[in-house]
């Protein structure tokens, strides 16, 4: 079981690394605002796998919280973003 | 067997949002950027939670995982609308491979009802 839960971090935080890279190289706001919620999924996923590994069943409602916490950025910068567009 | 099958949920929930990342990096535009992140990332934290639900015998633990599967969910195909409307309003461009785009006339026309 051990190694499960290694191969899975390991996994995740490549994932991550990779995300930050379209983070950083991202072309226009509106990737960058998608790698921004893919690496809040991504969070959340490895909250549930520490919740797993430690037994530590309050992380899962910290991941519930991450996840409204994206949703709602999200929605915002697509509202903002709309915004912009209408000014010009 | 409970453990080969929670081990099973974690490594293929890890593979998928592996998936979602590789396709956020590698896909030529956003909208299929997109499609990558909504979809395989979905798909893995839900199978992630499904993991802990199955490691838990708590009933309440179990209930916040599936709140949290049917949340997910619900809001990842509302998030990626949202995104994909505010990105095509802004003319963001598509890939070089796209083979049709309907409403290139109508976007590239000023806004009366702003």
């Amino acid at each position: 079981m051990n190694v499960v839960f290694i191969m899975v971090e390991v996994m995740l935080v490549l994932a991550i690394g990779i995300t930050f890279i379209r983070l950083v190289i991202g072309p226009t706001m509106v990737n960058r605002v998608v790698a921004l919620d893919l690496m809040a999924i991504l969070l959340v996923g490895m909250m549930a796998c520490e919740a797993v590994r430690t037994g530590e069943h309050a992380l899962l409602d910290v991941a519930v919280v991450i996840g409204i916490t994206a949703f709602i950025g999200t929605a915002a910068f697509a509202v903002l973003i709309d915004r912009e567009h209408k000014d010009e | 067997m409970s453990d080969l099958l929670i081990a099973f949920c974690l490594l293929s929930g890890a593979f998928f949002m592996l998936v979602a990342a590789i396709g956020i990096l590698k896909l030529p535009d956003l909208y299929q950027r997109l499609h990558a992140s909504s979809k395989a990332a979905t798909l893995g934290v839900a199978l992630l939670l499904l993991g802990a639900a199955l490691h838990s015998s708590d009933m309440g633990v179990v209930a916040r995982c599936f709140m949290a599967i049917v949340f997910f969910i619900l809001t990842a195909p509302v998030g990626a609308h949202l995104i994909t409307r505010a990105a095509y309003k802004h003319e963001e461009p598509l890939a070089k491979e796209t083979l049709s785009d309907e409403w290139a006339e109508d976007r590239k026309k000023p806004k009366c009802n702003g």
